[in-house]
């Protein structure tokens, strides 16, 4: 019998239940979802609920591809995805995926763009075409025969976009578009998503941070077990249900919207539940002085006076026939700081911290760490006092269980075996990893695996401990568990180093900056100092200023005394309990 | 890097890339016949002068790529100068070795094998641009394209893997994985070490790859349709046909004419 609610709908879910091959727990469980035509849906989750797997369900790759067993019934502008072909369906909708290197297929941008018309046997000037007007929608008109390997993150993620619209869909489903680029390339995809939202597209976008997009949402849908826990006007769904978005689903929320929920908690009630920045009833909030303990800005101060533990002086560098990467960085880490040092990626970030352990020596100039000479200390004597998170976990997995893994370093530095077996097992079980010591590493979670990484390092008992990117595929509890220990241990007298975009996290965390761009360092001071140059930020180095640091800056019009503050939380504290 | 494409519009670079890639196999078989140094100086002569004139790439760029394959070439012909089992001829006596002139002939024709075998290799990958090489293979020498697209796929992953493959090791060298060589099984270990992550890695992107190839309708019909026509000029069928009728003479001349076998071997 045909369902009249399919037939009104762009997308139409009716108790679908999907379940992978060989696997017993469904991943999509008896969800029900509608999508209007033309409307903008953001989709939330933790991670492993089901949400990319929602995507692939709509354009037929599941069942067609990846097989399992799937029930219930699914309609995209009318056709069934598991009866049509997924050329058929092709036309309808289009995938853009979080790692855009991985989705491109093709080397030259012209013939990526082309690359779905081409399969579907579009006529050769068509195609021409549309590959002129696509490439002028996205910005990379002049990029046209260019090799893909020539384009930066942001402009890689906008042609995986433009080979999805030359297919000219009427849907187009983005699963964390910007989840692997730097601010720079971020904002530009934004912008774009922006842009066709203004032509009518209906747009779901998947994504754990929606502070970029939650302005252009009709709705917001979150996932979890499989199913809609909850759905409706951003507004609607943050105010009555913020508090169990965070705290039990483990979701990252805005500044605002996490700064209004604080707010209400403490009685005042937001007729229109404010979203963005400007959107924050001034008027109606009251602020009070308060005591409360040492922000990362304040605490920078009390820095000064302590020991240089990383010395930099004139460092320069470059790999054998290449260009210069690093040019005259000088600088100083005292211990016990956290720095945080971001850029657009290629300024030498990674570069920069690699110099540390003897991955990269400098060619000119000097570095000091720890007392040693980078330049001539082994990376045995260099890694004994600095711990180094890489980017993704798995790179750095070098044993076949988890305790080995963790036992490696340990006995690499010549430990007794005692002392290595009493280590491992303290740190597994502060890692709550101890359930798992005879797993092999890359048969954890992705949360474990980092979890792992991180307190491989720890039980070396570093001075200076280096995570780069610690944000990547993360969700906001297994972020904060990691960042909740390693704070403890900063105030033990551990120096961190924090290789980031994320700036709600240097808001947080740090108590200095350093602004890497081009090689050289743009910026080094504190995070207050930094944001307070916010046209610079954003024009100048493409990064974003924190929402709490824009709101803050609006309160302080009105309250002068308003020290600085690294969360929303903070923020709230200072305000006056109503009733 | 040795083997990327560099975009101009000699004879070389205006040939269809399926007579070149023919060309080139012709020239890699009359390589394999030539068993005296003599012969193959003059192959590597003929090759120079179609990577100067026929590709125009200037003199300095062919030495610059050619070069790093002679750090290879010299270590086989001091290899086999040293150890060759068949010489008569006395040339010298270095310490406990006697250098003989059939050692240094064979030797000497080793070394320009390799040079020989590079350089034409080489000259194939500067003067095709991939994109036309795939296109060309599916329109004029019907290779399936689906199977052109494998290996299409194949080069873009290169480069990555190539970044993923430096990061792994930088990883281990930290964790002090890079260390320890007194063993066998020590010195292969940070190989296996390497292999796990790179090939879940590889099979991550290859998985994402596959998706966002089939979401785009790839296999969908028999054929595609071709956006770049084909020109496949004349001249280059003719190049081709040249070279192997050269292939046929030497191989018939060798057979017949040449003493001994057509690849000497190193011990009888």
């Amino acid at each position: 019998m045909l369902d009249p609610a399919a037939d009104l709908a762009a997308v139409h879910l009716k108790h679908v239940t999907f379940t992978y091959p060989f696997q017993e727990k469904p991943v999509l469980d008896d969800l029900n979802l509608d999508i209007r035509s033309g409307e903008f849906v953001l989709i939330m989750g933790p991670t492993g609920e089901g949400k990319s797997t929602l995507s692939l369900c709509l354009n037929g790759i599941i069942p067609h591809v990846l097989g399992g067993s799937l029930q219930g019934s699914i309609r995209v502008l009318g056709l069934d995805p598991s009866e049509n072909e997924i050329a058929e369906m092709a036309t309808k909708i289009g995938l853009v995926f979080q790692d855009a290197d991985s989705q491109i297929c093709n080397i030259f941008v012209r013939e990526e763009v082309a690359f779905g018309a081409q399969n579907l046997l579009v006529p050769r000037e068509t195609i021409l075409e549309r590959i002129k007007r696509v490439l002028h929608f996205v910005g990379l008109a002049t990029q046209e025969d260019m090799p893909v390997f020539t384009l930066s993150g942001g402009e890689k993620q906008r042609l995986a976009i433009a080979s999805v619209l030359a297919m000219e869909p009427s849907v187009v489903v983005f699963d964390e578009p910007t989840a692997n680029l730097d601010p720079g390339g971020a904002k530009e995809v934004q912008a774009l998503i922006r842009e066709l939202k203004r032509n009518q597209i209906t747009i779901l976008v998947i994504e754990h941070d929606v502070a970029n997009f939650i302005d252009l949402a009709d709705r917001i849908v979150i996932l979890h077990g499989g199913r809609v826990a909850y759905q409706g006007p951003p507004r609607q769904v943050y105010q009555q249900h913020g508090l169990d978005i965070r705290d039990r689903l483990g979701l990252r929320l805005p500044d605002v919207v996490y700064f209004a929920l604080e707010a209400e908690k403490k009685g005042y009630h937001f007729e229109t539940f404010p979203l963005t920045v400007e959107e924050v009833p001034l008027d109606y909030l009251k602020f009070q002085p308060a005591s409360g303990q040492g922000t990362p800005a304040s605490f920078a101060t009390s820095l000064a006076e302590s020991e240089p533990i990383i010395q930099v002086n004139h460092l320069c560098f470059h790999y054998p026939g290449g260009p210069t990467v690093l040019d005259d960085i000088s600088f100083k880490v005292r211990r016990g700081e956290i720095l945080a040092i971001i850029g657009p990626n290629g300024s030498g970030k990674s570069t920069l911290t690699s110099q540390f352990v003897g991955l990269n020596r400098p060619v000119s100039g000097e570095v000091n760490v720890c007392g040693l000479d980078a330049a001539r200390a082994t990376i045995k004597e260099l890694a004994k006092r600095v711990g180094y998170v890489f980017q993704y976990p798995e790179h750095q997995f070098v044993a076949d269980t988890v305790f080995e893994e963790m036992a490696f370093g340990l006995k690499w530095q010549g430990f007794p075996e005692s002392e290595v077996n009493k280590r491992a097992m303290e740190m597994l079980e502060a890692f709550q990893l101890d359930g798992f010591k005879d797993r092999h590493p890359f048969a954890l979670s992705r949360g474990q695996k980092r979890l792992l990484s991180v307190a491989s390092m720890l039980v070396m008992k570093p001075e200076i401990f280096i995570l780069d990117e610690p944000t990547t595929g993360q969700d906001l509890r297994n972020l904060d568990q990691i960042m909740a220990f390693i704070q403890d241990l900063n105030r033990q007298g551990l120096t961190i180093i924090l290789i980031t975009h994320d700036m709600g996290l240097v808001a947080q965390h740090a108590h200095s900056v350093l602004v890497l761009e081009k090689g050289r360092i743009a910026f080094h001071g504190t995070p207050w100092e930094l944001f307070a140059r916010e046209l610079e930020i954003e024009d100048k180095y493409e990064l974003s200023v924190p929402a709490v640091y824009k709101l803050h800056r609006q309160i302080r019009q009105r309250y002068p005394w308003l020290p600085p503050v690294s969360s929303p939380t903070e923020l709230a504290s200072y305000l006056i309990k109503k009733g | 890097m040795l083997f990327v494409y560099q975009p101009g519009n000699s004879f070389m670079h205006r040939m269809d890339t399926v007579s070149k890639f023919i060309w080139m196999m012709t020239m890699t078989a009359i390589v394999v016949v030539a068993t005296r140094a003599i012969e193959n100086l003059i192959i590597f002569l003929w090759l120079l002068s179609i990577g100067t004139v026929l590709s125009q790439f200037p003199l300095a760029l062919m030495v610059k790529r050619i070069l790093p394959l002679t750090a290879v070439s010299i270590w086989l012909l001091v290899i086999i100068l040293i150890f060759y089992p068949r010489g008569m001829t006395p040339l010298a006596t270095i310490g406990p070795f006697h250098l003989t002139f059939e050692g240094l002939d064979y030797g000497l024709t080793l070394f320009l094998r390799v040079l020989c075998l590079g350089t034409v290799s080489i000259i194939y990958a500067l003067t095709t641009s991939p994109r036309r090489m795939i296109n060309e293979m599916i329109e004029i020498g019907h290779l399936p394209y689906r199977w052109a697209y494998a290996l299409y796929a194949a080069l873009r992953f290169v480069p990555l893997l190539q970044t993923e493959a430096m990061n792994i090791m930088n990883a281990h060298a930290v964790r002090g994985a890079a260390e320890k060589k007194s063993s066998l099984l020590d010195f292969f270990k940070p190989i296996m070490r390497l292999t796990l992550p790179l090939l879940t890695g590889g099979i991550r992107r290859v998985q994402i790859t596959a998706i966002a190839m089939d979401s785009r309708a790839f296999g969908a019909y028999p054929k595609r349709t071709n956006i770049d026509p084909v020109v496949a000029p004349l001249y280059g069928r003719v190049f081709m046909a040249v070279h192997l009728m050269i292939f046929v003479v030497f191989l018939i001349w060798h057979i017949f004419f040449v003493k001994g076998s057509l690849i000497s071997p190193i011990v009888t």
